[in-house]
């Protein structure tokens, strides 16, 4: 048994980004406002696993680095909308 | 926001000691193990320890249970395989057999951290997805109607709760 | 190696995962199903692709690094999806009903 993970990584890094293209496209076309925002949630999740796919096809190490930046990125930026989201003036605030 | 409370001496060292060697165990998996960079780990740490106090004094926080969180975790990731699998199961039928509806759940957990655990949470959970926290409710969109939201919901809120030790 | 086959199949769970995720995204009727399908489906591929990756790291802090980006991403995906959700119902997206009358 003969298991090259670095070849699979990189194919599977391929099929993601085929993945994220079509879900993009999806996103973008709409129809409402929200639909466009499941960009954001793209980045987050496709785009870290092709990043850290790559990092193993490649052998950079580095790209591990990127995906984990972009994963505290995303999850700060989340943070920040979700809390927008539920602190309306006149509606439930739910700081502690 | 941050506002500074009277928090006894002893809580708050206890607190910075943890929350510093959770910090120092987040550099040495960032660093690969590697400490050339010390004296940057020993500034960055102690700057992280030192801001999280700040944002997050020791005592607005209740007290976690170390054993809550681990069985928490555990029960986490089989309930997120198992939302993994229903959803990816209903994308793939030809027919998706999809039953939505909105429904309010009534929240019995406390404000704050432990409401918002249960939020996130619920949404990566099968079937459920929060919509809309107010008041002393939850809207959850379901995928399929008929599933025992309630019972689901109550076995969630325990496992938050057996996190937070207080929380009940 | 078993390591590398357990490996291999973690990876190709994962894709298979974020297939579907992106299947649910096309197929799906409105916006909180599709939220439904981004939320569960990718993140375990991520999950699972993680998983996999990790136990062909060289050492313990490797692989600890790399199952730490999975924890931030569960966060950031159930704080956008909730961002989301609630921006639909703002706007007064009604959810999809079978059959409508």
């Amino acid at each position: 048994m003969n298991l090259d993970i670095a070849t699979l990584s990189l194919g599977l890094a391929i099929f993601l980004l085929l993945n994220l293209i079509a879900a993009l496209w999806r996103a973008a076309r709409g129809p409402t406002p929200a639909d466009r925002m499941l960009a954001a949630l793209l980045f987050g999740s496709t785009g870290v696993g092709i990043l850290v796919l790559l990092a193993f096809a490649g052998g950079h190490p580095a790209l591990v680095d990127v995906a984990l930046t972009l994963a505290l990125l995303a999850a700060i930026s989340g943070i920040a909308f979700a809390q927008r989201a539920w602190q309306k003036p006149g509606e439930e605030d739910d700081a502690p | 926001m941050p506002h500074r409370q009277q928090t006894s001496h002893a809580t708050t060292s206890r607190s910075a000691l943890r929350r510093g060697a959770i910090f120092a165990l987040l550099w040495l998996a960032a660093a690969e193990g590697n400490l050339n960079a010390w004296p940057l780990a020993l500034a960055g740490v102690a700057g992280a320890t030192a801001a999280s106090l700040w944002l997050l004094p020791a005592k607005t926080l209740l007290p976690i249970s170390a054993g809550g969180l681990l069985r928490f975790l555990v029960w986490f990731v089989r309930q997120s395989l198992a939302g993994g699998i229903q959803v990816a199961g209903l994308a793939l039928q030809r027919q998706p057999a999809l039953r939505p509806a909105l429904i309010e759940v009534p929240l019995t957990l406390p404000p704050g951290l432990p409401r918002l655990l249960f939020t996130a949470a619920l949404s990566l959970m099968p079937g459920t997805l929060g919509v809309r926290l107010q008041g002393d409710t939850l809207l959850v969109h379901v995928l399929d109607r008929r599933q025992p939201l309630a019972d689901d919901a109550a076995r969630l809120a325990n496992r938050v709760a057996a996190v937070f030790r207080e929380a009940r | 190696m078993l390591l590398d086959l357990l490996s291999a199949l973690l990876l190709l769970a994962g894709a298979a995962f974020f297939f579907a995720g992106t299947v649910g995204l096309l197929r799906f009727p409105d916006i909180y199903t599709r939220l439904h399908a981004l939320a569960k489906a990718d993140n375990l591929g991520l999950g699972c692709v993680l998983a996999g990756l990790a136990l062909q790291a060289d050492s313990l802090a490797v692989a600890l690094k790399l199952l730490a980006i999975w924890p931030l991403a569960l966060i950031a995906s159930a704080a956008v999806g909730y961002s989301i959700a609630r921006r639909a119902e703002r706007l007064g997206v009604a959810p999809w009903q079978e059959r409508q009358p």
